[in-house]
C-alpha cells in the first residue's frame, strides 16, 4: 500500500510513458554517428560523443524526475519535481560542459556543440513521436 | 581586463539563460495545475506534453551555457 506522500505515488490508471525508448534510440544514433565520424577523424568522433552525453545524462536524469509523480492528485508534486529535475539538469549540464573543456585533450568544439544539438534535435523529435 | 570581461559575458549568458528557462517553467508549471484541476482525467496526457515543451524550452539556454563554459574553460 502506497502512502500519498510515497516518493513514487502514482494517479489512478497513470502509465508512465515510454520515454525510455527514446533515450535508447538517441544513444544509438549517437555511437552509430560518432563510430563513423570516429572512423576517419578520430578527434571529431569523440567529441561528437561527448556532446551527445553532454545532452544524454542530464536528459534521463530530467526524465526521471518528471515522471517520479503522476495523476491530479499529485499535479503539485509533479510541478515541484519538474522544478527539481530542470535545476539538476541545467547543473549537470553546466558541470558536463565545464569537465570536457577542463580534462580533454584534442577536442573539436564544434563537434562538441553538433553533437550535442544533434541530440537536443533527436530528443524533440522522438518525444513529439510518442505524443503525437 | 580581457580575462574578467569574458567571466562578465560567461555570467550574463548563464544568467539570463536561466532567468528565461525560470519564467518559462513557472509559466508552463502554472499551467500544468490549472489544467490539472480543471480537467482531473487530462492530467497524465498534460504531464506528457509538457516535458516535451520542457526539452523545447531549455535547449537554447543549455546551448548558451555549453558557449559560457567554452568562453571560461577553453577560449
Amino acid at each position: 500500500m502506497t502512502a500519498p506522500d510515497d516518493q513514487t505515488h502514482r494517479g489512478a490508471g497513470a502509465v508512465r510513458p515510454p520515454v525510455h525508448r527514446v533515450f535508447v534510440a538517441q544513444f544509438a544514433l549517437l555511437l552509430v554517428i560518432s563510430g563513423a565520424v570516429a572512423f576517419y577523424r578520430q578527434e571529431v568522433g569523440v567529441s561528437l560523443l561527448l556532446g551527445g552525453f553532454i545532452h544524454l545524462l542530464p536528459a534521463v536524469y530530467f526524465a526521471r524526475q518528471v515522471f517520479k509523480f503522476s495523476g491530479a492528485r499529485a499535479a503539485h508534486r509533479v510541478a515541484q519535481s519538474f522544478y527539481r529535475g530542470e535545476l539538476g539538469k541545467y547543473v549537470l549540464t553546466a558541470l558536463g560542459f565545464a569537465l570536457v573543456f577542463t580534462m580533454v585533450e584534442n577536442l573539436n568544439p564544434l563537434a562538441l556543440f553538433t553533437g550535442y544539438g544533434l541530440m537536443l534535435v533527436c530528443h524533440a523529435v522522438g518525444v513529439a513521436w510518442l505524443y503525437h | 581586463m580581457e580575462q574578467g570581461l569574458i567571466y562578465i559575458a560567461a555570467a550574463l549568458m548563464i544568467g539570463l539563460g536561466a532567468l528565461g528557462t525560470a519564467i518559462g517553467f513557472g509559466s508552463l508549471g502554472g499551467k500544468l495545475l490549472e489544467g490539472s484541476a480543471r480537467q482531473p482525467e487530462m492530467a497524465p496526457m498534460l504531464q506528457g506534453k509538457m516535458f516535451l515543451i520542457a526539452g523545447l524550452l531549455d535547449a537554447v539556454p543549455m546551448i548558451g551555457v555549453g558557449m559560457a563554459m567554452y568562453l571560461m574553460f577553453a577560449a
